[in-house]
């Protein structure tokens, strides 16, 4: 264990000694950046633990990737403590950057050189051993082994995402930062890509930190997600529980016939806010709870019910209230 | 400083020299064309009974290379990176600073001897000027002030560059000549205006230009000379070190290291 308890002075006391039996590969604790009056990251703490994928969601400059800068030591921090496997990452940050990676769709290998070279020019910087049969197993896995000749800069952006990928792994790092690494990658790759990732936290319980603007994705391989909005966290729960959160869910009832008639007053009634699509489908905004009673009231208005959707909350609706308004 | 990954860096330079057009074009081609001329004018010169101030032109403009290549090497090795926007992946590895400099160091010490040593070729065989008319140990005492000189400024352009953005890049290859005439390449440091000379005395290569001049024309290794020119070099690289690591760790405070990639 590198872990040393600090005496005085620190914002590491008791509980850092629970965080470690927890196995947290990264805390973050106090977070800070300013520009001037301006804080791109504010007070941020959170912690991810071995095996598990964290999710970074926010709006544009809500501070996720300045966050990811910081916690890669790229840019550096006005205030907060970062501990990488338990070691202070300002005095450990060799031995930390050695047993950590990150992919990003804003970086890019030199476009000049091959993507062997490329990753050749990596392995001596993570010091990987047996660096070529690293490289041809990695690119085997990523189904790529066709481009390690090819110069950087002709490969399709599909295929330059997956070098970053295979760069990302040479040192078979514990945690991967990942700065929206599916971007402008097509539906079917980026499948192919989170799929590659999913197996990596499985086989090897590889630890992720994710940003994404796509929730689909956010949604299935994040365990937990961390909503940023201006610097400063404002939900952290799982996906799950995050969606939980908008009671709100859309009921769309189509009926035999004609139906306004006889179903508006009864919705009037109940004080739901509705749209009627012609005469015989009506679309209700309602709480979730509620569905079942407004159901059974429709029903009994005398029109018989032929088909019923119900459109329940997503992590994008999350998204789209707290970047409107705030949890 | 760990083996491995100066020997990244010194593989990616290679690799990136090999395949770019320009590299070849800015560290071989383009230098030699300039011996070239300077080997047309010196051969003008010469033929009006100038021989010696022939040999001086000539000689100032071949060992100004060494300079030339070198600060180019480690800023354009630098901007490479950056265009492509890989040296965030650069330095999340576990890569110091000071490996990834010391190695570029040692990336533009290679192309600069390689091209003096085709230079000198190229000058003997087109222009009959044997540059080892300076005397070896001159040479090496030369190299070692110019290489150290255009380190110098090549950290301090690369910091420049790190601090206000890529948008002084064209610093890496223009600023290094600004310093040609004021460090007297091609004549006595007497021939340059009064207020010109003191800015000559603060500059190393003035010392090892005179030095080289007077190991041509009386064969002597110039102690003093190369004394001081060593000793400023010095200075000036560890003048150098401090801007770059303030420009750096400015840089990364301002988060202007990551938007340079932006």
């Amino acid at each position: 264990m590198h872990w040393q308890p600090r005496t005085s002075g620190g914002t590491f006391h008791g509980w850092d000694i629970m965080l470690r039996m927890t196995e947290n590969v990264l805390e973050v604790r106090n977070l800070l950046k300013s520009y001037g009056a301006f804080r791109a990251v504010d007070d941020v703490s959170f912690s991810v633990p071995k095996g598990r994928v964290v999710g970074f969601l926010g709006p544009n400059g809500a501070g996720k990737t300045t966050t990811i800068h910081i916690l890669l030591g790229i840019t550096e921090r006005s205030g907060g403590d970062i501990r990488y496997f338990g070691d202070d990452f300002t005095t450990h940050r060799l031995e930390c950057l050695q047993r950590i990676n990150a992919a990003s769709a804003f970086n890019t290998l030199l476009g000049r050189i091959t993507v062997l070279e490329n990753l050749l020019v990596f392995a001596d910087l993570y010091e990987v051993p047996n660096a070529r049969q690293k490289i041809a197993e990695l690119l085997e896995r990523f189904e790529i082994s066709h481009t390690s000749s090819s110069q950087y800069w002709n490969l399709s952006a599909g295929q330059r995402t997956r070098i970053n990928l295979v760069k990302s792994l040479l040192n078979d790092p514990e945690i991967l930062l990942m700065d929206e690494p599916t971007a402008s990658l097509d539906p079917d790759i980026a499948d192919k890509t989170l799929s590659i990732i999913e197996e990596m936290k499985r086989e090897r319980g590889l630890s992720i930190l994710f940003t994404s603007h796509n929730m689909s994705e956010i949604t299935r391989i994040c365990d937990e997600v961390i909503f940023l909005d201006r610097g400063r966290i404002v939900a952290q729960d799982t996906p799950r529980n995050l969606v939980k959160r908008i009671t709100a869910a859309t009921l769309r009832v189509a009926f035999d016939s004609d139906a306004k008639e006889s179903v508006e007053p009864y919705l009037r009634g109940q004080g739901q806010e509705f749209k009627f699509a012609g005469t015989d489908s009506v679309e209700i905004l309602t709480e979730e709870a509620r569905i079942p009673e407004l159901l059974f009231g429709m029903s009994h208005t005398g029109k018989r019910i032929i088909d019923i959707e119900i459109v329940k909350p997503t992590l994008e609706d999350v998204f789209l209230q707290i970047a409107r308004t705030r949890i | 400083m760990r083996w491995r990954h100066i020997r990244g860096v010194l593989l990616q330079e290679m690799f990136v020299t090999i395949h770019s057009l320009e590299v070849v074009v800015d560290v071989f081609i383009f230098p030699l064309v300039n011996i070239f001329i300077f080997g047309l004018i010196s051969a003008y010169i010469a033929g009006n009974d100038q021989v010696l101030a022939a040999h001086y032109v000539f000689l100032g403009m071949l060992l100004w290379q060494v300079i030339a290549i070198t600060a180019y090497s480690v800023t354009v090795g630098s901007m490479w990176n950056i265009w492509s926007r890989n040296m965030s992946n650069m330095f999340i590895a576990p890569l110091q600073v000071r490996e990834y400099i010391f190695a570029q160091f040692a990336s533009g010490c290679v192309k600069a001897l390689m091209l003096l040593v085709m230079g000198s070729l190229f000058s003997a065989w087109l222009f009959n000027f044997n540059v080892l008319e300076v005397g070896l140990l001159n040479l090496a005492l030369v190299f070692l002030v110019f290489a150290l000189f255009g380190f110098a400024l090549a950290l301090v352009i690369l910091g420049i560059i790190f601090r206000f953005g890529t948008r002084l890049a064209a610093l890496s290859w223009s600023l290094p000549w600004l310093f040609q005439p004021l460090a007297a390449a091609f004549f006595p440091i007497e021939e340059l205006p009064k207020a010109l000379q003191a800015v000559a005395y603060v500059l190393p290569p003035s010392y090892a230009f005179e030095a080289a001049r007077n190991g041509l024309a009386y064969h002597v290794v110039d102690w003093p000379l190369f004394a001081a020119g060593v000793i400023l070099a010095l200075a000036y690289c560890v003048a150098s070190v401090v801007v770059f690591k303030l420009f750096l760790k400015k840089s990364k405070d301002i988060g202007q290291f990551a938007r340079n990639e932006a």
